[in-house]
């Protein structure tokens, strides 16, 4: 069997991130992907290293700016472990409320991206108009529509008062009555169902060996949610239904957000009722009060999250910092996904993992000239770079 | 085959008023949390350099002025974090709601 390479990316319409894939294709079917990861590398793990802990939330916030809050709960939670501090409970109530939020905000994102990839712009353009109650209610509850900077080391920057959260209901409130209709339209609707329905298939036992997280793994079937497995902020106190497609399909991950994005509402208004008073913050050391590694995962609009921090004594700057995002654990699902089906379901299948390739990039060393890939180990790195 | 519900809502739109907002003409008011322009208080001052050692973007610099120290914004560095907000001990930074900050001179973006 002939195959023929179709090369997409790095710069293409249909990828809204520098990102190339090598299609094997024969005929109209796609028979092999080679991603390549790597263009929007910054070099943030190694910058995170070289900024004090404070300086350095700030650094995470921009890892991806859609989950920005994630990243910054994530990260807060992994530097209170190795300092060995605990927040406040209002504190993680407010946590849990703005990461919500900004769950809801990011997977409204996606659907109306994933109906503009489709070619339906109606939808894209009513989803967007909703998605900004959301961004207003993050604007007033953190100051910021997108880079929330809410997160901080013992607590969160600000209280809530009683008025933003009457305004929070209402807005809330309005914004479920919508969602509810987009999930009627994204279950019946002709056009929608035509696209996604039996596109990028996944099955559940691929979606388990590949290391699937997420959406992406809960539309194949499986049951996997980190707030409800190691529950982290307030949801240890507020339940949680885990939203489960079996299709096994682009739509069955679509599915799952939009009911996510119910879910999340229900949380944040159950959130607001439990919300117990007292302070926002603790007082926290400037330096680290010891030598210690810091771990956190949780659940991101995409997947589990994880930052992986180590602190030596005294220091004011972490000694190395890990962050593992769900896209780069959602990689090889993709690429499964899109074999066995059309060039022009590409982009319908690419899009329902939700990608974000600035938090995946990573750097591989490559010989020009013979190809191979090269492992350095830290310290030649120090030395040469 | 229905008749898709989405039809109906799109025909209702057509007669609604249009959810953006014809900016330069009508400016929305963010909220009062909003974080924009600061509002530098330069009496208050008293040279410290909090803000300048924990500033992430190394926006803020400390510049001789009037036999002391002040603290100098660079607003093209800035990020808007108002971690210097949040550190300053005597209030001199304050929160400003300005989103206006486009400019035609670049030493305008400097706050003194």
């Amino acid at each position: 069997m002939t195959t023929t390479n179709v090369i997409v990316g790095p710069i293409h319409p249909a990828l809204h991130e520098p990102e190339r894939f090598v299609f094997k294709v024969d005929g109209e079917v796609v028979v092999d992907v080679e991603p390549r990861i790597g263009y929007v590398h910054r070099g943030i793990e190694k910058a995170m290293s070289e900024r004090t802990f404070t300086q350095g939330l700030y650094l995470v916030e921009r890892v991806c700016g859609i989950c920005n809050v994630a990243h910054t709960l994530t990260a807060v939670q992994a530097i209170e472990d190795a300092f060995g501090i605990e927040p406040p409970k209002r504190a993680k109530y407010l946590r849990t409320i703005v990461h919500e939020l900004n769950r809801i905000h990011s997977h409204l994102l996606i659907l109306g991206v994933a109906c503009e990839l489709i070619g339906f712009d109606t939808m894209f353009m009513l989803i967007w108009r909703d998605r900004e109650t959301v961004m207003d209610m993050v604007e007033m509850i953190t100051g910021n529509r997108v880079m929330s900077a809410y997160n901080i080391i013992g607590g969160v920057r600000r209280n809530i008062s009683d008025h933003e959260v009457s305004e929070l209901r209402k807005a809330l409130d309005t914004i479920t009555e919508k969602v509810r209709q987009y999930r009627e339209m994204f279950a019946e609707d002709p056009t929608i169902r035509a696209r996604f329905v039996g596109v990028g298939r996944l099955s559940r036992a691929k979606a388990l060996a590949l290391g699937a997280v997420g959406p992406t793994a809960r539309g194949s079937g499986v049951k996997v949610d980190v707030r409800v497995e190691e529950p982290y902020a307030a949801f240890d106190e507020v339940p949680l239904n885990v939203v489960v497609y079996e299709e096994e399909d682009s739509w069955a991950r679509f599915m799952v957000r939009v009911d996510e994005t119910l879910e999340s509402i229900r949380i944040v208004k159950e959130c607001l009722s439990k919300m117990p008073p007292g302070p926002v913050k603790v007082p926290v050391p400037e330096v680290a009060p010891r030598s210690s590694e810091g771990f956190s995962v949780i659940e991101a609009p995409r997947g589990e999250l994880i930052h992986h921090v180590y602190t030596r004594e005294g220091e004011d700057k972490p000694l190395r910092y890990r962050i593992r995002t769900p896209t780069y654990a959602n990689i090889p699902s993709v690429c499964e996904m899109l074999k066995g089906g059309y060039i022009a379901d590409i982009p319908a299948a690419l899009v329902s993992i939700d990608p974000c390739f600035s938090c995946t990039d990573r750097v591989a060393l490559v010989d020009v000239r013979t190809g191979k890939k090269i492992s350095i180990d830290l310290r030649m790195l120090a030395r040469r770079y | 085959m229905t008749l898709p519900s989405l039809l109906r809502r799109a025909w209702s739109n057509l007669f609604k008023k249009p959810a953006t907002v014809q900016y330069p003409f009508k400016k929305l008011i963010p909220p009062t949390t909003y974080r924009g322009r600061h509002v530098l208080v330069n009496e208050r001052c008293t040279g410290c350099g909090l803000c300048a050692k924990v500033c992430p973007a190394f926006a803020i610099t400390m510049v001789p002025a009037e036999g002391r120290a002040l603290r100098v914004i660079d607003l093209s560095k800035c990020i808007f974090c108002y971690q210097c907000e949040s550190v300053c001990p005597r209030g001199a930074i304050r929160r400003g709601r300005d989103y206006e900050l486009a400019t035609w001179r670049k030493d305008e973006l400097v706050l003194r």
